[in-house]
């Protein structure tokens, strides 16, 4: 085999270190039992099977299909854009370059190991795709078209992530380069309606496509083509980075801006004129939380250009956006649009900003140092959880500030109330889950991993999952004769799945006090269930991380 | 009262047993050396003494007080300087400094003295407006030892302080710590430069898989495993005279010669040492050099370990 591929060594270990892992195990799990609840929930019933097989076994094959493609544009980012950098973190990519496996061989074995994880979940699962074989209607060649580009779109975003793995020196800016990439890989020729052929070369509409026999002439060559380009360009680039020498440290980048003529003029500018820099410059007030102080003065402050960046770029994105959706839209739904881009935004930010409050602590090795204080885990805890705030209070600022033209465009008073409200609630949201997965996990990557996951099911996972749970309902409550409590839960559960969705719904109801009553439960549900997150992470830091066990 | 006692203490980590019963005394201003191989377990008894991990069975007490039971009140008198550490980046030193002063919860009136004592008694004055997050690897074992004592704790816990050091600062820490001692701290120090640590403590403990082999006073241990004196002679001229000499006297035994270099075991005391001594050099043999070799802490450690994994 080392003469096949000299890197079989380098291959060996990666799969061996990824398979030992718990977390591999779970994800298999995980994925095993979605294509398990997708096939169950799509699988026809007695009558319906013999008439429409055909078209439900494309059905089935298609959703199947596109959960492949959803837990490629999950893990495989996330596997690939680790995997150079992560060695780089922990040391080990010295060792590995002075061995005598070149850059090539590095870069195909951590190829080979990405895409061979994702190749256990689809062999994994096989059992599971086979039922559809029961079916009629299935061509071996649309399974093989499907299974090609399936196959063809993962190796490409493992390619994109090893390249942005290469390409990036720190962990998280490689993950979140691996994601974007990940992104333009499938998405972005849908961007472009004009080309129809370009349309196929996005995997999403490409299976679709096939199974709706829409393949064509060239079309599925091209899209093949395609990600064997792709892949042989993030490979070259990728070995480019790979031999490029390190760069000398900037030693500039140690010292935060400390030059008082410059803090005294950035402390007449927003936002730095809420944290005061020159403040540093005094001891700590006695009766004052040190944690609190120093996350304050020394740590916002010191991503206080980020914090700023972030928040002007709010700021304009919120003010601009609002009233060109208005002014378009001419109506007073055009709310929803400037909510929903807040909360995108904020979405996106925030857990990066909280989710490794504590986890970094364990990283740079401070947690025994603080731990020894005589400060209480609630200081510790709560001086985190308020600089989490802090950090985050100039983005809700600028959505309120946002708010304000709109008050005079669209006189929805209610609207705005309850669209601020989603949106601060969705704030809250974020810095309880980014500061229960910090809690929770020793190592910064993960913890804001799991945030982004964890956020995204409770913002729209959800509602994702509420067409599986309506069909579960319905076939358990017509086989037990309770089609009333099938309807009931169509009809209500809806606005319990998510604070975005039940904000959605509320706007402009015809029965506006119900939709407000409703709107007001599942905000109060929400805010109980950041106050518990928060509570749970208090009690876990306090009897967990305080002392090892 | 002992500053630190351990009764029957016991960590597991599942089916491993990182420390085995251990029963360790050390009072009030001693300096007790904590030595052991890699794995041995003095990490994890001084990460329980420091409160930062549970123990899985036994009692640990820091001046009567018990870990398990009072670890707030354990912290007040106990420094801790980890073996790893990291520091914040963008805090200059008296910033890093006050931060730690007011998680001590020290009022801050007294924080600028307090801060500026242990800047001086460090040797880190010059320092005091530098960042910390650019200080070489030696600064920043100082400058966690400067955190370590700001709330002039009684008992120190110090795990490989000297590791990564270069000779300089290895024997700056060293006469810092002697300077400590004089100030009455209790000082618990693991490392594994044995010959430093058998310069300044007074006491030591061996520990090998998790397993107090040996502890107590250091010059007691050593003559302990030591039957005989262990005595060098080295001659200008009359080397076979001083071999024949040596074969004669009784109570030396063993002799070894290298060219006009003799090493031997004795049985001697002082006093038939010194005659022996005339002897030599009533025989006209030049005599340079006749002195008993002291014995290290390498001797020990080596004759008490078994070695392995």
């Amino acid at each position: 085999m080392n003469f096949v591929l000299p890197a079989w060594a380098l291959v060996k270990r990666e799969f061996v270190t990824t398979l030992r892992r718990t977390r591999s195990f779970l994800i298999l799990v995980l994925f095993v039992a979605a294509c398990i609840a997708v096939v169950l929930v799509a699988y026809p019933e007695g009558e319906r099977l013999m008439m429409q097989a055909s078209a439900v076994s494309h059905q089935v094959v298609m959703t199947l299909s596109m959960v492949f493609m959803a837990a490629c544009a999950l893990f495989v980012p996330a596997l690939a854009g680790i995997s150079i950098v992560g060695e780089r973190e922990q040391e080990t990519f010295d060792l590995l370059q002075v061995t005598l496996i070149r850059p090539s061989g590095i870069i195909l074995a951590k190829l080979i190991n990405t895409v061979g994880f994702f190749v256990l979940l689809l062999v994994a699962s096989l059992p599971i795709f086979g039922v559809t074989f029961f079916l009629v209607g299935l061509s071996w060649t649309e399974i093989f078209q499907m299974a090609g580009i399936i196959m063809a779109t993962t190796t490409s975003c493992a390619m994109a992530g090893i390249w942005a793995s290469a390409r990036f020196r720190k962990t998280l800016t490689a993950l979140a380069g691996s994601y974007l990439a990940m992104l333009l890989v499938m998405g972005l020729w849908v961007a472009i309606p004009c080309l129809p052929f370009a349309y196929f070369l996005s995997p999403v509409a490409a299976i679709v496509r096939i199974n709706y026999g829409g393949v064509t002439g060239f079309s599925y060559p091209l899209a093949i083509s395609y990600h064997v380009v792709l892949i042989a360009v993030f490979f070259h680039w990728t070995l480019f980075w790979l031999r490029q020498p390190p760069g000398p440290t900037k030693l500039e980048t140690l010292k935060p801006i400390d030059d008082p003529a410059v803090l005294m003029t950035r402390r007449l500018t927003f936002p730095f004129y809420l944290i005061d820099p020159l403040r540093r410059k005094k001891l700590i007030e006695d009766g004052r939380n040190p944690m609190f102080v120093r996350e304050l003065r020394w740590g916002l402050m010191n991503r206080g250009t980020v914090l700023a960046r972030i928040t002007y770029t709010a700021a304009i994105l919120y003010f601009f956006v609002g009233p060109f959706v208005f002014f378009v839209e001419r109506n007073t739904e055009s709310l929803v649009p400037l909510i929903l881009i807040q909360i995108t935004f904020t979405v996106l930010v925030a857990p990066s900003l909280v989710a490794n409050a504590f986890s970094k602590e364990h990283e740079l090795g401070n947690m025994d140092m603080l731990r020894m204080t005589l400060l209480s885990p609630a200081e510790i805890f709560l001086g985190k959880v308020w600089n989490g705030v802090a950090g985050l209070a100039p983005l809700v600022l600028a959505g309120f500030c946002s708010i304000l033209p709109m008050l005079w465009l669209v006189r929805d008073y209610i609207g705005l109330l309850t669209g601020y409200i989603t949106f601060t609630l969705c704030v809250c949201l974020c810095l309880s889950i980014g500061t229960f997965t910090s809690v929770l996990t020793r190592r910064s990557v993960a913890s804001i991993i799991v945030a982004y996951l964890i956020v995204f099911m409770v913002f729209i996972g959800n509602s994702i999952l509420f067409p599986f749970l309506e069909e579960v309902l319905r076939r358990l409550t017509v086989s037990h004769h309770a089609p009333f409590l099938y309807r009931h839960f169509s009809a209500n559960i809806a606005w319990f799945l998510s604070p975005i969705l039940a904000y959605g719904m509320s706007v402009n109801r015809r029965d506006q006090l119900q939709a407000l009553v409703h709107w007001s439960v599942t905000t109060v549900v929400f805010i109980a269930l950041a106050l518990s997150l928060l509570a749970f992470s208090l009690w876990f830091f306090a009897s967990r991380r305080m002392r090892d066990r | 009262m002992a500053a630190i006692k351990t009764v029957d203490l016991t960590k597991k980590y599942g089916e491993f047993t990182a420390v085995k019963d251990l029963n360790l005394e050390i009072q009030e201003r001693d300096i007790y050396g904590f030595i052991g191989p890699n794995g041995a377990g003095k990490t994890t008894t001084i990460r329980i003494l420091a409160t930062l991990l549970a123990p899985t069975a036994g009692k640990a007490y820091v001046n009567g007080i018990d870990v398990d039971h009072s670890p707030y009140e354990v912290k007040k008198i106990v420094g801790y300087m980890p073996d790893a550490f990291g520091v914040y980046d963008g805090m200059r030193l008296r910033e890093y400094l006050d931060f730690f002063g007011a998680a001590y919860k020290l009022p801050s009136k007294q924080r600028k003295t307090i801060i500026d004592d242990v800047l001086e008694l460090t040797d880190l004055t010059a320092k005091a407006d530098d960042f910390v997050s650019t200080f070489s690897r030696g600064m920043k074992q100082r400058c966690c030892l400067a955190k370590t004592l700001i709330h002039d704790p009684k008992v120190l816990l110090l795990d490989e302080p000297a590791s990564g050091l270069d000779p300089r600062a290895r024997i700056e820490l060293r006469e810092l710590l002697k300077t400590l001692r004089d100030m009455g701290k209790t000082i618990l120090i693991s490392s594994h430069i044995l010959s430093e640590l058998g310069d300044m403590c007074n006491k030591i403990g061996i520990l090998e898989r998790g397993v107090l082999l040996t502890s107590g006073d250091f010059q007691e241990i050593l003559n302990s495993i030591r039957q005989n004196r262990r005595i060098r002679l080295e001659v200008v001229e009359g080397a076979d005279a001083a071999a024949e000499v040596l074969k004669q006297t009784p109570g030396i035994e063993n002799v070894g010669r290298s060219g006009n270099e003799f090493e031997m075991e004795s049985k001697l005391g002082h006093q038939d040492l010194s005659v022996l001594l005339a002897r030599l050099v009533s025989e006209k043999i030049k005599v340079v050099f006749f002195e008993e070799d002291q014995g290290t802490l390498e001797d020990v450690f080596l004759h008490v370990t078994k070695g392995g994994i």
